[in-house]
């Protein structure tokens, strides 16, 4: 253990190497499957609070295919990047329920139908 | 990879997804269950199977990849909130472990920190605070059945077909740069250094000391590095070597810096965060700020009930039953 912690200054300092073709593709792959899938939750679910949080759900995906690419080009703003998605997620997250909170003192249910009204049609 | 390949895959993930939903039986969950896991499966072995002979399977990524997708489809699926809330957990530490195979060390960890620490735990409380506790065992009806599924299937599953289109199949896929990138990578590393100064003086005095234990002899005191007009300290070799001069004792002598002295990953996000973007730093600030503002004011704002309607809420009639003006509220 002290060894790895010796090890680790190291560790962090190591050169750019060329990304593997393969981690590469799964890296990508898994991106675009949790994004489907954040899709599908979102148009799936009813509760507004897990609707809000299946678009957390997106924001990952779109983090890791960001994180990938910024990989492939050696470049740390594929990074950058993704610490303003934090911030973006975080203002949402907080604006989202302050809304949340809001309508359920109104109506006392969280099933987003209950709104189905604001549609006007 | 052919797109009928990656359509074919996309179409079973859609119905097994559809069939581990929730008004299914158990048996018919466990069978979507399987036919995603097959199809995804079958799309990563059809991807690394293009590769060369010689490259290596990626397992780690492959293992983080999938537990985050299996964490992502239960957190969809899931009919308790809170428990979907925490299975969101599984997908954000499965990303931070692919954010860690891929050198970005300080974002993993401040990914798990501030999204499963903070945001989280936020989505927690606002679910907690509004639950149904009227319905049975946690569940309410409307988190079992799923709105239009049939639909939501399509329109996820053509988007997958259309992102996996563009990114891993049109002309080959997106293929890794050759190794001209790690040069300009490798020499934009050293260029950190030179707006460092404390810490290439203590590279420069490291070198110097290993170097003079090696010999025996005590390290020099007088150090100087030498800058040319520009202001740089650096030169860069052709073999992707930085070089240095300095002045020991009087004398002038030329230091080869151990790649060990390179700034780490950390250091260049926090270099391209505070030299590269400094406005959008500022903006991401702002940004913040105002969404506490917002929070603040969207829940302080407090609804008028008038008597009745609160009474109506809490289960019981209305005082008056024959005046139905009383009904609107707001007059007391």
């Amino acid at each position: 253990m002290i060894e790895f912690l010796a090890q680790a200054p190291t560790l962090l300092a190591t050169a750019p190497t060329p990304m593997d073709e393969g981690s590469l593709r799964v890296v990508l792959l898994v991106s675009a499957v949790i994004f489907a899938i954040g899709m599908v939750g979102f148009l799936t679910r009813r509760n507004m609070i897990l609707m809000f949080l299946c678009t957390e759900l997106m924001f990952q995906a779109s983090a890791i295919a960001m994180i990938g690419f910024g990989r492939m080009h050696l470049d740390s703003q594929g990074q950058v990047f993704v610490i303003f998605i934090l911030t973006v997620a975080a203002a949402e997250a907080a604006l989202a329920l302050g809304l949340v909170v809001l309508l359920y003192r109104r109506k006392p249910t969280l099933d987003a139908e209950a709104w189905s009204e604001l549609k006007e049609c | 990879m052919t797109p009928t390949i990656l359509y074919l895959a996309s179409l079973a993930g859609a119905v097994g997804l559809f069939l581990i939903m929730r008004p299914h039986r158990r048996t018919t969950r466990l069978a979507g269950t399987v036919l995603g896991a097959g199809a995804l499966a079958f799309l990563l072995v059809q991807l690394l199977r293009d590769l060369a002979d010689d490259a290596t399977v990626p397992i780690l990524e492959v293992v983080f990849g999938l537990g985050g997708i299996a964490g992502a489809v239960r957190m969809v699926t899931h009919p308790r909130p809170v428990f979907a809330a925490i299975w969101f957990v599984v997908v954000v530490v499965c990303s931070g472990g692919m954010f860690l195979l891929m050198n970005a060390e300080f974002m993993a960890f401040s990914l798990i920190i501030v999204y499963a620490g903070a945001i989280l735990i936020t989505y927690l409380f606002v679910l907690m605070l509004a639950q149904d506790a009227t319905s049975a065992a946690g569940e309410a009806l409307y988190d079992r059945i799923p709105r239009e599924p049939v639909a939501a299937l399509v329109v996820g599953f053509v988007l997958l077909a259309s992102i996996g289109d563009a990114l891993l199949v049109i002309d080959g896929g997106i293929k890794a740069p050759n190794t001209s990138v790690v040069a300009t990578a490798t020499e934009e590393r050293w260029a950190i250094l030179e707006g460092l100064p404390k810490q290439l003086d203590e590279t420069v005095n490291d070198v110097l000391r290993t170097e003079a234990r090696a010999q025996g002899n005590t390290a020099p005191e007088d150090v100087q590095i030498v800058r040319n007009e520009a202001g740089d300290a650096l030169e860069m070799s052709k073999g992707l070597e930085a070089r240095v001069k300095v002045l020991v004792d009087g004398t002038e002598r030329t230091l080869v810096l151990p790649t060990s002295a390179m700034p780490s990953n950390t250091q260049q996000v926090g270099w391209a965060l505070v030299a590269v973007f400094p406005v959008s730093l500022e903006v991401a600030g702002v940004i913040l700020l105002m969404a506490m503002f917002g929070a603040v004011v969207l829940a302080r704002r407090q609804i008028d009930l008038g008597e009745d309607e609160r009474r109506m809420a809490a289960g019981l009639g209305p005082l008056l039953e024959d005046e139905e003006s009383e009904l609107t509220g707001g007059s007391s």
